[in-house]
């Protein structure tokens, strides 16, 4: 798992450190954070990263830190440990987008498993964010009148409609319609499609 | 000598004074007295009479009617009756209302025919006031209504004792209570056969003790009375009272009440409170095992871990094991199942101990003690305000235990300052007398940086900690003891600087 960060935020020295060991022995850099306040504060996610949180931490709770996280925009994927199988705590940490909830004692691969969901998961957000950059990027540099005949046309609407929609010329949407293409560098009306939707673009 | 015209004269005067003799002895009779003619005309009538009417001498109304003296109402009923005495030829006694100063006031008349040669020529009356017998009468029957009423109403059986002929007058309630019947008579043997066989001896001895001419008098008890007829067992309390003559007991008379239902009652509390006991000991033991769960399952995940990743060096066949972090694995995990091993032993200590008996312990001595251990434990060295109450009762409690306890909290409080690095370490201790309870208060308070709002409200959870290391007993142990015994910890909500904690314990009974 090259290139793969794990953050441990854990309130006991033991736990932090046989983590560590784990998580290195799968070619994971570890870093350690003995509470949640100090874990935010020097918190910088990866591409490819999740972090390891005790429920239960002097100060800062884990769901705290999973709420401040939310708050602050930073996608990162937790993974709760907690001493005793809390139902309600673990469906409601769940349902605010833990990847997993798991009880001490933990077992080693149960939690790499987990691991390297988060880590799939953490990718698959940097991903999504990543193409949702560059199409509000690109959509941004089309004219107001681009943007408008690219919302009708990722709606399936043909050029004749489009025409008659705006009160201009088949001609002039076809000029449109082949900026659009230029710029956002799509090939298809299904890749423009995509952009529009990654971008945000409403019509 | 006497001359012949002195004789008749003599007559009359001896005729005069006899008339005299009768008008004095029918004038100081205490009653009304007249004599009516046939037509109800009054013919004779002594001073009380005259003067119930208004009137000074007899000789002032004779001649009248009733119709002229009294009021139209009472002279037609009181013709009424003269009519039938005349009639009938027979007395009469009647009680019938007279106009005295305006109120109508009740006097009890004879009235009786009067003949003369066989012939009935007139009615001869006596009457006289009855009002205050009527009042008493009436005020007897409406106190003996409200006696009926309060009886009725609180279910008091009464009984009278007469103690020298041995007879018992016994009330409803008290034959209903016994089965016995209303004519029935009734005796101290009665009553002693309805008293329960267990209670019978208790009884007698109270009894007996009421009848001491030496004492009060006084006749409290409560037993169990047993129907004779159906065997219903009924918790009755007695109140009663000897009455001494001559120094003899000659009289009980008292008051017995039903208290089944409260005798039940309390019966049921009592059992209630002991299964209150029964919970809040599993609820000890259900918050110990939930400490020894969470103390050993810190370092159990740790060993865990280390040892799944020695065992993964080991087992990976594409490089080989690093020795330094192999024996960081090892090393690791064998420092946590010593943590383990301190964490059960230290756990073990305490539950021993809480299984000790208990005595009769000062606090004050045993917060000194604590004091003693807390700076032998390394946990010395602060500034001490000590305020103990002197003269404290003493409480009942196992020695131990409660010196652990307080042990606790002192670790605590000093873990606290020495972590904020407080520059004057000061802990103050106070035992007193909770006001108005019969409780003791011990507070412990120290100069830290005190607890968040959060923490304060965590730090009693059986999983709660705030020392990463911490082995320490939890507080929720030390609370589960403290209100096994009928008392209660707490911190003090932000009254800073620093932690306070208090603990309640009862005085021993």
């Amino acid at each position: 798992m090259n290139g793969a960060t794990v953050f441990v935020v854990d309130d006991d020295r033991a736990v932090r450190d046989s983590l560590t060991l784990l998580l290195e022995q799968e070619d994971i850099v570890v870093e350690v954070f003995a509470g949640a306040e100090s874990f935010l504060a020097a918190c910088r996610p990866t591409s490819k990263s999740c972090a390891i949180v005790d429920l239960r931490m002097p100060g800062m709770s884990g769901m705290q830190l999973q709420a401040e996280l939310s708050k602050r925009g930073i996608l990162l994927p937790l993974i709760f440990l907690t001493g005793h199988g809390d139902i309600p705590t673990s469906v409601r940490a769940i349902k605010a987008g833990a990847v997993d909830f798991l009880t001490k004692p933990i077992m080693g691969s149960e939690l790499l498993t987990s691991v390297k969901a988060a880590l799939r998961e953490s990718e698959r957000m940097s991903m999504q964010a990543e193409a949702s950059q560059t199409a509000t990027a690109s959509i941004a540099s089309l004219t107001e009148r681009e943007r408008e005949v690219m919302a009708l046309a990722v709606e399936g609407l043909p050029n004749k409609e489009i025409a008659r929609h705006l009160g201009i010329s088949h001609r002039t949407v076809e000029i449109h319609k082949a900026r659009i293409m230029h710029k956002t560098g799509a090939d298809t009306l299904l890749d423009l499609a995509r952009i529009a939707d990654a971008g945000g673009l409403r019509p | 000598m006497s001359t012949p015209a002195e004789k008749p004269e003599r007559v009359v005067d001896d005729r005069n004074l006899r008339e005299h003799y009768l008008r004095a002895l029918i004038d100081n009779i205490p009653f009304l007295v007249w004599l009516k003619d046939e037509n109800g005309r009054l013919v004779a009538v002594n001073r009380p009479f005259a003067e119930s009417c208004g009137y000074t001498s007899g000789a002032q109304i004779e001649g009248l009617s009733d119709f002229d003296i009294w009021p139209a109402d009472l002279a037609e009923a009181y013709r009424a009756d003269d009519q039938a005495v005349l009639t009938s030829g027979r007395s009469r006694i009647v009680e019938e209302p007279l106009e005295r100063d305006g109120d109508r006031v009740w006097y009890e008349t004879y009235k009786s025919p009067v003949s003369v040669n066989g012939r009935v020529i007139g009615t001869v009356g006596f009457s006289r006031d009855v009002t205050p017998r009527r009042e008493a009468i009436a005020e007897l029957r409406s106190s003996e209504e409200r006696l009926r009423l309060a009886k009725t109403s609180s279910n008091l059986g009464i009984f009278d004792h007469d103690i020298v002929s041995d007879k018992i007058i016994w009330d409803e309630r008290m034959r209903e209570i016994w089965g016995v019947g209303p004519d029935e008579p009734v005796s101290y043997a009665t009553f002693m056969d309805g008293v329960h066989p267990d209670d019978r001896a208790a009884t007698q001895a109270t009894v007996r003790k009421a009848m001491n001419p030496g004492g009060s008098g006084e006749y409290c008890v409560e037993y169990r009375a047993i129907n004779r007829i159906d065997g219903k067992v009924r918790h009755v309390a007695v109140n009663g009272q000897v009455f001494f003559e001559a120094g003899q007991a000659v009289r009980l008379v008292g008051t017995l009440r039903d208290i089944s239902a409260q005798v039940h009652l309390s019966r049921e509390l009592r059992e209630r409170r002991s299964e209150m006991e029964l919970l809040v000991k599993r609820q000890v033991a259900a918050q110990t095992a939930a400490a020894i769960a969470h103390e050993l399952n810190q370092p159990l995940a740790s060993i865990s871990v280390y040892s799944e990743a020695a065992l993964r060096m080991l087992r990976d066949s594409t490089k080989n094991p690093d020795p330094a972090k192999l024996q960081r694995a090892l090393e690791g995990a064998v420092e946590q199942a010593q943590r383990a091993g301190r964490t059960l032993h230290e756990l073990l200590d305490f539950l021993h101990k809480g299984e000790a008996v208990s005595e009769l312990v000062d606090l004050n001595e045993v917060v000194c003690e604590a004091l003693t251990i807390a700076t032998e434990n390394g946990y010395g060295g602060f500034r001490l305000l000590l305020e103990l109450e002197p003269d404290l009762p003493p409480v009942r409690a196992n020695r131990l235990q409660l010196q652990k306890i307080l042990v606790n909290l002192l670790h605590n409080s000093v873990d606290a300052m020495r972590g904020a690095e407080v520059p004057a370490e000061t802990l103050t201790i106070t035992v007193q007398t909770l006001t108005g309870q019969d409780m003791a208060q011990v507070t412990v308070q120290d100069n830290g940086p005190g607890l968040g709002a959060e923490t304060a409200v965590r730090i009693f959870e059986p999983f709660f900690t705030t020392k990463p290391e911490g082995v320490g007993l939890g507080l929720a142990i030390s609370r589960a003891l403290v209100e096994a015994h009928g008392g209660q910890l707490w911190i003090e909500p932000k009254t800073g600087p620093g932690a306070t904690f208090h603990f309640t314990w009862p005085f021993a009974s």
